[in-house]
């Protein structure tokens, strides 16, 4: 059984925030707490007095660890009851943990109102970087707490600066989908420090310009690109013609015109896998938009589009592949160096961008595959932020649309490509968690963005087959997305947990329709 | 292949593709078999997706918000004003009788 010290800091504090807090520990008997505060001012060393810890000691900063692991708080949050129990349980399970974080109540407890669930997502280093979504309580055996700076200092951290320094050290964290604590504080959006999101790119060497966004706590992280290296896009096309912003236009031309006329990044070749009936008009147009970028691969078999997908990958020799299908239109000149960027982190081996319908509203958001695979926020307005703020965070995602991905050619090949027994749909959702399976990450990005006129191509719709292959396969990762909550369900808001009267349908996880796209 | 020219195959490219292809799966495959094993001692093996009743799933332009968008009904219009409107006390009151 572990030992814990509690670290407040209680800079600027006020005595009904350490009342609080203390109090709150009087509760937890598992084992003997020791509480350190940090920049105590004296009028509240009366508070910490008749605090009625008794035997327990309370230390006003110390140079010893007063135990083998120790948890962070603010000065102001509540342990439950049942923190310390939950902490022992799980580290009896994960001896070999790192940092240790869980969810949290927030709002005012009161005989009328409910307080508000965060529930938070699995390890997401990548969202770490943008904004502290791990909240203001972790927990650190104490040997990584000495690594990452000793427990003054980290006590008296900004919680961004402190979780990023953590979590560099040691094994991956780990979350507690169990309720660590309880936050007087209405506001439960993550917060952020840029400067701590700089210092830890010059600890990790992340080459990167930091933005911080206008109106939310967010920190994009821009990597910069040392080498612009050779893309292939992957475009399976039959030579469909639509309409497009009011005009007919063949999509795969429109889709290349658009690439090439926007996007500032250059170094690519463009494959073509054209259904054999593919119209000779729509291959000229195809050629007049693409020009010398543009090469044909015949495709004669029936329709499978990860069949397609496979044989335009094969006759590519770039080490990243675009899939792109031809429905699409970039946005954003400077997507394929948002991608390309992130790409530079070894352990990612895909990324997807905001896919938007021809109405602005959102397409796709990366996937979240409970209980059925589907596109995060779809149908929602661009401009929605989402719940904790995920629609404006680069994060981890189980998986991301195919319609548009960039992807490492080497991942692409170590995890088999598509799956051809998924000719139209869920081989997305496949191969994200075959990624996932060989230890790779996947990302989304909001900061890169294309047009998405889905379902122009053709008729989307779930065959049986599909469905009985991807839950043979996958049923106990569908069970659990690493970077959903075991405690929340579909339809409700992923950080508030299903409380009568307090659905949020604009906080809510929108959509709705299982992922039935390309 | 310039200018958007097809790709002239010859016997060695087509070999080479067709080698790549069935690497590809083979490879899928194997990871595949792993999943698959894996999900059959979770579950045992009866099960692939029981329970999520695919066939109720919503149509691809269906939300649902729609599906549960009863609260607007025309006639529970005033019903709900009058709920809105009630003391929170009572609105809790109600709120816990419901559930």
């Amino acid at each position: 059984m572990s030992t814990y010290a509690v670290s407040i800091n209680a800079d600027k504090a006020v005595a009904k925030d350490l009342k609080r807090t203390l109090k709150s520990l009087q509760g937890s008997e598992v084992t003997p707490l020791r509480v350190v505060i940090v920049n105590l001012a004296l009028q509240l060393q009366d508070v910490v007095e008749k605090s009625g810890l008794g035997s327990r000691s309370v230390e006003v900063a110390t140079q010893a660890m007063p135990g083998d692991h120790v948890i962070f708080m603010r000065c102001g949050d509540a342990l439950t009851p049942n923190t310390i129990a939950f902490l022992n349980e799980f580290i009896g399970n994960h001896p070999d943990h790192g940092m240790i974080y869980g969810d949290s109540l927030h709002g005012s407890v009161s005989r009328w109102d409910e307080p508000t669930q965060v529930r938070r997502p699995q390890w997401s280093p990548e969202r770490l970087r943008s904004h502290c979504y791990v909240g203001e309580l972790v927990v650190a055996p104490a040997q990584l707490v000495e690594q990452a700076g000793g427990l003054a200092a980290l006590t008296a951290m900004h919680p961004h600066d402190r979780a990023l320094r953590l979590a560099e050290l040691g094994a991956a964290p780990l979350r507690i989908a169990e309720i660590l604590y309880t936050s007087d504080q209405r506001h439960l959006q993550p917060t952020c420090s840029v400067d701590a999101v700089r210092e830890h790119c010059t600890r990790t060497n992340i080459a990167a310009d930091l933005v911080l966004d206008e109106h939310l706590p967010v920190v994009r992280v821009r990597r910069t690109i040392s080498a612009a290296p050779r893309i292939s896009v992957i475009i399976p096309t039959r030579g469909t013609t639509e309409v497009i912003h009011g005009e007919r236009k063949v999509l795969a031309a429109h889709a290349i015109e658009t690439l090439i006329s926007r996007s500032t990044y250059t170094n690519f070749e463009i494959i073509i896998v054209a259904d054999e009936p593919t119209p000779s008009e729509a291959r000229h147009a195809i050629v007049r938009a693409g020009g010398d970028k543009v090469r044909f691969v015949e495709f004669s078999k029936p329709f499978n589009f990860a069949d397609k997908i496979n044989l335009g990958v094969a006759c590519s020799e770039s080490e990243l592949l675009l899939l792109l299908n031809d429905d699409t239109e970039m946005i954003t000149p400077d997507a394929l160096e948002t991608m390309v960027g992130l790409l530079a982190d070894p352990g990612v081996a895909m990324v997807g961008p905001m896919l938007v319908y021809e109405d602005g509203t959102i397409q796709s958001a990366g996937h979240l595959l409970n209980p059925v695979p589907y596109d995060l926020y779809r149908s929602r307005p661009l401009a929605h932020t989402g719940a904790q703020h995920l629609l404006r965070v680069q994060r981890e995602v189980s998986g991301v649309i195919a319609a548009c991905a960039l992807i490492k050619r080497d991942a692409f090949i170590n995890a088999g490509g598509l799956c051809t027994h998924f000719p139209n749909n869920y081989n997305d959702v496949d191969f994200g968690l075959k990624l996932q399976e060989l230890g790779y990450r996947v990302l989304f990005t909001p900061h890169a963005q294309f047009y998405h006129f889905e379902s122009l191509t053709r008729s989307p719709k779930l065959q049986l087959f599909e469905v009985a292959k991807i839950g043979a396969r996958w049923r106990d990762k569908l069970d659990d997305d690493p970077y959903f909550n075991p405690k929340l369900e579909r339809y409700v808001s992923t950080w508030k947990q299903n409380v009568i009267g307090q659905r949020s349908l604009l906080d809510a996880f929108g959509p709705t329709a299982p992922i039935a796209s390309k | 292949m310039a200018n958007g020219a097809s790709w002239q195959v010859d016997a060695v490219e087509a070999a080479r593709r067709e080698l790549v292809l069935t690497q590809l799966a083979q490879r899928d495959a194997e990871i595949g078999a792993i999943a698959e094993a894996r999900v059959l001692k979770i579950y045992g093996p009866a099960t692939s997706m029981d329970g999520y009743h695919f066939r109720d799933s919503f149509a691809k332009s269906a939300q649902a918000s729609q599906q549960i968008d009863w609260v607007h009904q025309p006639w529970l219009r005033p019903i709900r004003f009058a709920y809105r409107h009630m003391p929170k006390s009572l609105r809790y009151i109600l709120k816990k009788l419901a559930g």
